[in-house]
């Protein structure tokens, strides 16, 4: 059963379907970049851990040099 | 007695004093080189959260759009009618059901989750009687 649009409120209709896909494209852009973003942050920490473990053993060794340099 | 103890202080002996003032000195370079870099990711982090707002905007925006493409359509009684047993079944179920008195019980007011969880439903169910 077919329903009846009136003229001006069909072209209003399309109006805001274009505005709606506009949008939709835009948030799919903003989506992309924050993915982009977040693999920016998963690398860099990644990086900490592994620099982070590097300082840990270079304070090792200078914990040991300093306070028990029998063990070196 | 202090006196004495000042006079012949003790000494630690270090093997390699050149290899601990590199570890020192790596290690300090180390840790400025990732202050550094923590600007760097505060800016990223930065960044992430204002598309995060301006994509939560977006999707406010898209759901007032669709609003009014709403209410620009006519409204349809459109329904797929009801099979003749299931109207009986529903009929049946109304007469034999106890009657119980209904008091108005104030409703808790519903959180954001819990509007878009009501929303959702309706949109569900109009979509099942399409």
């Amino acid at each position: 059963m077919p329903i009846y649009v009136k003229i001006d409120e069909y072209k209003d209709v399309l109006d805001l379907l274009n505005m709606i896909k506009n949008k939709l494209a835009e948030a799919k852009e903003l989506l992309s970049r924050i993915n982009e973003l977040k693999n920016e942050e998963d690398a860099e920490l990644e990086l900490w851990h592994s620099g982070i473990e590097e300082i840990e053993k270079k304070i090792e060794f200078v914990d040991k040099a300093l306070f028990r340099p029998s063990m070196l | 007695m202090a006196k004495k103890k000042e006079e012949s202080p003790l000494y630690v002996g270090i093997e390699d004093p050149i290899a601990l003032r590199r570890q020192l000195l790596e290690a300090t370079r180390d840790i400025l080189q990732y202050l550094k870099r923590y600007e760097e990711f505060k800016r990223v982090r930065e960044e992430k959260l204002e598309l995060i707002s301006r994509i939560r905007d977006l999707s406010d925006e898209i759901g007032k759009l669709i609003w009014k493409i709403k209410k620009l359509l006519p409204k349809t009684g459109v329904r797929l009618p009801k099979k003749k047993i299931e109207l009986e079944e529903a009929r049946l179920l109304e007469e034999t059901k106890p009657r119980i008195r209904k008091t108005k019980i104030p409703k808790p007011e519903l959180s954001m989750m819990e509007k878009i969880e009501k929303e959702l439903s309706a949109i569900e169910e109009k979509l099942a009687r399409l």
